[in-house]
């Protein structure tokens, strides 16, 4: 079963159940039904979780934690809270950015670099040539000012409070604040531009075959808000 | 946790780039959970930037995890779910436990809420034992519930241009507590108790927040009562072991809920349960038993 970036799945064969359905039957009390979530969803969960926290082992530790997370709190699922897919990385990533906190008794610095603004491919890439793949979005963060990338991936990845963030970079607390929004809607500005538009979640929605531009965004404020 | 406190809109805002990523420490993310509950404003901006972070998600390498990672899953899964079992045995004994034998008839149920009733219910039988309604399914809406609620609060507070201070002030003073109720509940380590309705009251639920220090007080809010009978009030006990003593008296307000701050076990408890007594309240608990919940310690 190929996995692959975004909402909705239009590799999933139609006999299989959906998502959602999947966690209707897992709420009920049905094992069976969340391990097929896990199967579906275990490597980009646990690849984000080997992001945040490094050590592999640990990593297994969080995303076994954030799967029975999402067994117990299958019966609070909504649609409104996204895709299933964009509610258990969510669980995955609380996880991994909690662990991360609590192995930090000060403020040190997590040891993970910023991404370099051309990453590795991997060798097996899942994804059907004209879906967004994780190039586009690596060429869209790095298309953003430093500052902004370093603020998100200090936060997202890091795991780093506001406060942290602006010890680690001598910025104030709100021009860390501004960083992040900015960077956040620049994002947000070139990623719905390769996208045919946004899904009825609010989730992406991805295109087909569009060459990523690595320009900088049109407006360096972002849509204003 | 010490510290918290009441933000406006604008300082919501303010923090929700921050928030979308879980850049706020555990206060902050507190207080913009709580404003998100009880604020009436929309929120565009939670929503336009959290839309970013599934990307965000997705951008690691992807790495396959080892098949054990899997069996772990599975054996967490099948543990938790035998926990869940023990738990609703041993509720169900709780509940059988109190007052009146099992055999005799229970009180005529209450009238419930005027939300409609589950399509399931079973009407209690005469010698059957009370029957958890779905124990094991959390108050998933209860947020939104809690939310509407304290909308409805503010917007009586809006509507209500002409009333007197005392009133509004009032008001003022139940969003507050229905909000202090809500993040008392999430923060890590509470002691809480979600309660469950029974086939007497299925359109019930709620929680109860247990203090951990003996200086301390908690809360209990329940949702899905309709107003107490005339002559009548409700209850909430603590129960240790299978002996109960009273919690304090449950008033439903005109928000459709019932708050009790104040609680004070004095002492451990096992369960929280709720049901309907004359004026004044009783000694002891009268069936049939209307919500009941396992004290579960902070995790």
């Amino acid at each position: 079963m190929t996995e692959s970036v975004g909402s909705p799945r239009p590799g999933t064969p139609v006999d299989e159940p959906a998502d959602e359905a999947l966690l209707a039957q897992a709420a009920g009390g049905d094992p069976v039904a969340l391990t097929t979530i896990y199967e579906r969803y275990k490597s980009v969960s646990y690849s984000l979780a080997l992001r945040i926290i490094g050590d592999p082992a640990l990593a297994e530790d969080v995303t076994q934690d954030a799967f029975l997370g999402v067994w117990r709190n299958a019966g609070r699922y909504t649609a409104a809270r996204g895709s299933v897919r964009t509610w258990l990385l969510a669980i995955v990533h609380h996880r991994a950015i909690d662990l991360l906190r609590r192995r930090r008794p000060t403020s040190e610095l997590p040891d993970t670099d910023l991404p370099p603004a051309t990453l590795v491919v991997p060798d097996i890439w899942p994804e059907v040539a004209g879906r967004l793949d994780r190039e586009e979005i690596r060429a869209a963060l790095a298309a953003l000012p430093d500052p902004q990338r370093e603020a998100i991936d200090l936060a997202y990845y890091g795991g780093l409070t506001q406060q942290e963030i602006a010890a680690r970079t001598g910025a104030p607390l709100g021009t860390v604040k501004s960083r992040v929004r900015l960077g956040l809607l620049g994002l947000r500005a070139l990623l719905l531009k390769e996208s045919t538009g946004v899904a009825a979640d609010g989730g992406p929605v991805f295109g087909s075959g569009v060459a990523p531009g690595p320009g900088r965004p049109d407006d360096a404020t972002g849509a204003g808000s | 946790m010490s510290g918290l406190r009441s933000i406006d809109h604008a300082t919501a805002t303010d923090r929700a780039p921050l928030f979308v990523l879980g850049a706020l420490d555990a206060t902050e993310t507190a207080e913009v959970r709580a404003h998100l509950a009880s604020c009436p404003q929309e929120h565009p901006e939670f929503f336009e930037l959290g839309g970013i972070v599934p990307y965000l998600a997705e951008l690691p390498e992807q790495v396959t995890p080892p098949d054990t990672l899997r069996d772990r899953v599975v054996a967490a899964v099948a543990a938790d779910l035998r926990a869940r079992q023990r738990d609703d045995a041993a509720a169900e004994r709780l509940v059988s436990r109190f007052g009146a034998p099992a055999a005799a008839a229970p009180a005529a149920p209450v009238a419930p809420a005027p939300a409609a009733p589950r399509e399931d219910a079973q009407p209690v039988a005469d010698a059957a034992p009370i029957i958890l309604a779905e124990r094991r399914r959390v108050p998933a809406s209860l947020g939104r519930v809690l939310q509407l609620a304290a909308v409805l609060v503010a917007g009586a507070l809006l509507a209500w241009n002409l009333v007197l201070q005392a009133e509004a002030s009032a008001a003022r003073q139940r969003a507050a507590l229905l909000r202090d109720a809500i993040v008392a509940s999430n923060e890590p380590g509470a002691i809480v108790a979600r309660l469950a309705g029974t086939d007497a009251a299925p359109a019930t639920s709620g929680f109860a927040v247990l203090p951990d220090a003996p200086s301390e007080t908690g809360y209990l809010v329940l949702q899905g009562l309709g107003a107490a009978p005339a002559g009548k009030t409700y209850q909430a006990w603590f129960v240790t072991g299978d002996q109960p003593r009273s919690a304090g008296l449950l008033e439903v307000g005109s928000d459709g809920l019932a708050v009790l701050p104040g609680l004070r076990p004095d002492g451990p408890a096992d369960a929280v349960a709720v049901t309907l007594e004359p004026a004044g309240g009783s000694r002891g608990p009268t069936l049939p038993i209307l919500a009941v919940g396992l004290v579960k310690p902070g995790s």
